[in-house]
């Protein structure tokens, strides 16, 4: 079920009813949030649910363990069952058929014929966001950061939540556990933030992105072949506030309905495209990514503490692996690999601080484009794409084609609507926090007959392929 | 609370100001500009899903009747996707409520036609049912998808207004000019110009086969008619109101058994076949429906006359309105239809 259809706002309204009627009861409570998730992710394949539990299971029987047993070999053994569990999902369904294609290929090279059994099917929503959230859990309580828990209940809450199973934010155990034991905060501060981020959210998707994808982004990337450099830029650029407006848009409607359920989750994006450094935009983009990233890869490879060789290999380590987590193919390690570069190269020669607003402005801009070419890797489906998109930048000598005038438009009012300050959100929440219950009513239809303008049929959330 | 009580009062001031069947004029008919056209009596009504829409060609009718009749003949073609009898009943009986009624009411119909219960049944009911159907639809659902598009209505007046106010619903000039110039439909005859909109179109869809055989081809059978249902407390009785209401009327009812291409059609189990052709016999006998079954009359092997497996194109289409029109429009309308 995608958040921009016509069901996901029944779903929601049936979900958020019965689970206000239940709001004294702990245990019905919870319980329903776990139906109403397992119903939500099953409208995509049933089956998908049997992965879910298995992850679920997994990593709460381990995490008992953890608990249950003191010595240290037995306590790294359970980890990496937790670990090897988890990551054995993840690697036989969104991986499998890239790592048999791929030594098909390396065998072909060789001239050796090789025909491996493949995974015969599609990749479960979702499926890497929950597991890393299990992941970090199971590492967690290794660690001893946090204490296992021992309601499975709550842990099913923790990893089956409807409105961050299958896109995130990744949430931590120890973010959101603790939220399980209070009563819910369902007040009408709360329904009235969450309304507010849920239409903006909205809008970003339906009206943002998928504007700028049909009208710039696929027309473009559906033939790259003899483009000239100005619609190879203006697409690129239009390319990254899609993938922001997208993912950005799908995760303040993934806050929006947690806040009605009287969840907290965390930021996923805070104006990245405001960004100075590749470092500052990697803090600011796809944040629950980056930090979990930060903290049980980059920082376990020992981080900026071990000298200059080892923050560099730490880096490229950290932003491969990041690459291949975007998806099962060459070009998402490429994608990785060069955004580890820039970093990389960036902190040994980059630029020092500019103070005047000009030189900001430049390193602003400087940034976007230097993330914006990474982009090419991530929409390209073969590196001969990538690589015609790569030389399109250098023809100068092609006219420019007829980009969308609606598509031109749209991108600078998504480049405008990003240089608003943060405030004008939080503001546009608080309004609706304190607004009457029918101007709330009232907007909540206004606005989705507005949104319905832009639905046509409903385009999945970008970061659904991951 | 206050949403829904928003949203119906929307609805409902929508429903007031007359402003009706906007949103499908992003599907294939502009029925919004039809309600604005003349009150000039109708000969010919057709209905059907959007095979019926592209199947058949008002104006390719009109020209043959008028041949024919020696008079001039109005036709108008009201197809739309997802088309059950469910929504045949709503529709022309809320189009024709004020306006003369057609003299005859052609459906073009496949089997999915006859089923209500089917897996498209909640588009067709999301956009045609009223409020006052929503309760009554509700305890009918025997599927989500089904809940989910009897709740419809509710929400319908706010994307109405949406629509009416940025006058979208205007954008569609080609099925705009299709509607005023030629009754609608998805080709017409006669001109230069619908020379020129007849092959546009079907250049535009020009990979509509390949696509075609990987999607609705390869799920048919799971997707369609894995339960075919026609009788039953399931089913609304769409297309029993309709004749119903026709007789009344007066107006003739005849059915055009719309022809598939070999590959969609052996995608339909026997037994969904047989189930259509007997409840088709039971609807004529009871109501004295007349039916041309385009079946048995060697479609199925012509790729040259289809745009996918089951929409004809404009050549198909032509010659399919000239048999519609010998074979059953022109009995009806010169006396010999009963």
């Amino acid at each position: 079920m995608l958040f921009n259809t016509f069901s996901f706002p029944i779903f929601l309204v049936v979900a958020f009813v019965v689970y206000r009627l239940l709001q004294r009861q702990r245990m019905p409570r919870l319980l329903w949030l776990v139906m109403v998730s397992a119903f939500f992710y099953g409208c995509w394949k049933p089956w998908y649910l049997i992965l879910v539990v298995i992850s679920t299971l997994n990593s709460f029987l381990v995490g008992l363990g953890l608990e249950r047993w003191q010595q240290a070999r037995i306590r790294k053994l359970l980890l990496w069952i937790g670990v090897c569990g988890d990551l054995l999902l993840l690697g036989v369904f969104k991986y499998g058929n890239f790592a048999t294609e791929t030594l098909e290929a390396a065998m072909g090279a060789i001239g050796l014929s090789l025909a491996l059994p493949k995974v015969p099917t599609e990749l479960p929503v979702g499926i890497s966001f929950y597991t890393f959230q299990t992941l970090s859990y199971t590492i967690d309580v290794y660690k001893r950061r946090i204490p296992a828990t021992r309601s499975l209940l709550d842990f099913s809450v923790f990893v089956i939540f409807f409105p961050q199973l299958v896109a995130g934010p990744i949430v931590r155990a120890r973010e959101f556990l603790p939220q399980l034991l209070e009563r819910p905060r369902l007040d009408q501060t709360a329904i009235g933030q969450g309304i507010a981020l849920i239409l903006i959210g909205l809008a970003k998707k339906m009206i943002l992105a998928d504007t700028l994808s049909t009208t710039l982004v696929q027309p473009f990337f559906d033939n790259v072949w003899n483009k000239g450099a100005l619609d190879t830029v203006v697409t690129l650029w239009a390319a990254n506030f899609q993938v922001y407006c997208d993912f950005s848009g799908y995760s303040d409607v993934a806050i929006g309905a947690a806040l009605l359920f009287g969840f907290a989750l965390p930021k996923n994006f805070d104006r990245p495209f405001q960004s100075r450094t590749p470092m500052e935009h990697w803090r600011r983009w796809h944040i629950s990514l980056s930090f979990w990233l930060r903290d049980y890869l980059y920082f376990p490879l020992g981080g900026s503490r071990q000298g200059e060789w080892k923050t560099a290999y730490a880096l490229m380590m950290t932003f491969l692996l990041g690459g291949l987590w975007h998806g099962a193919g060459w070009t998402f390690v490429f994608w990785g690999l060069y955004n580890g570069v820039l970093l990389v190269l960036w902190r040994k020669w980059g630029p020092r601080p500019a103070t005047t607003r000009l030189g900001q402005a430049l390193e602003i801009f400087a940034t976007f484009n230097g993330i914006c070419f990474g982009l090419i890797f991530l929409h390209a489906t073969s590196f001969a794409e990538a690589w015609a998109v790569c030389t399109a930048l250098l023809r100068f000598n092609t006219p420019p084609s007829d980009l969308s005038m609606i598509g031109l438009g749209t991108l600078a009012f998504a480049a405008v609507l990003h240089a608003t300050p943060t405030r004008w959100k939080t503001e546009i929440q608080q309004g609706f926090a304190n607004a009457p219950a029918y101007a709330i009513g009232l907007s909540v239809v206004l606005g989705g007959g507005v949104l319905s303008l832009f639905a046509g049929m409903a385009r999945p959330f970008f970061y659904f392929q991951f | 609370m206050w949403t829904l009580f928003w949203a119906i009062a929307t609805t409902l001031s929508v429903d007031a100001l007359g402003i009706r069947n906007i949103q499908p004029v992003i599907w294939p008919t502009d029925i919004y500009s039809f309600e604005r056209t003349p009150e000039a009596e109708i000969d010919v009504a057709i209905y059907g899903s959007s095979r019926a829409s592209l199947d058949l060609s008002p104006s390719g009718l009109d020209a043959c009747l008028s041949d024919r009749l020696e008079r001039e003949t109005t036709s108008v073609n009201l197809g739309r996707s997802f088309a059950t009898g469910f929504s045949a009943h709503s529709l022309l009986t809320s189009l024709f409520e004020e306006r003369p009624a057609p003299k005859v009411i052609i459906l073009g119909i496949g089997p999915e036609f006859l089923d209500e219960t089917n897996h498209r049944l909640h588009l067709d009911v999301g956009f045609n049912s009223a409020l006052e159907d929503v309760p009554r639809q509700l305890l009918q659902s025997h599927s989500i998808a089904l809940a989910f598009g009897a709740l419809r209505p509710i929400v319908r007046g706010a994307e109405t207004l949406a629509i009416f106010t940025a006058q979208r619903h205007t954008k569609e000039e080609r099925l705009r000019w299709m509607m005023i110039h030629h009754g609608g439909g998805q080709y017409c005859v006669g001109s230069e110009a619908c020379e020129i909109q007849n092959n546009s179109h079907d250049s535009a869809l020009v990979g509509r086969w390949d696509q075609h055989l990987a999607s609705n081809v390869a799920t048919a059978e799971t997707e369609r008619f894995s339960e075919y249902i026609t009788d039953g407390p399931l089913v609304g009785g769409g297309f029993d109101k309709l004749l119903k209401w026709a007789a009344e009327k007066d107006i003739q009812v005849g059915v055009v058994v719309l022809p598939f291409h070999e590959l969609y059609k052996r995608e339909i189990p026997m037994d969904v076949r047989r189930a259509f052709r007997g409840k088709l016999a039971a609807l004529s006998e009871t109501y004295g429906l007349r039916i041309y079954d385009v079946g048995a009359q060697g479609w199925g092997q012509k790729r040259a006359l289809y745009l996918d497996t089951d929409h004809l194109n404009a050549t198909g289409s032509a010659q399919l309105t000239q048999d519609v029109c010998e074979k059953l429009a022109l009995p009806m309308l010169s006396g010999n239809g009963r």
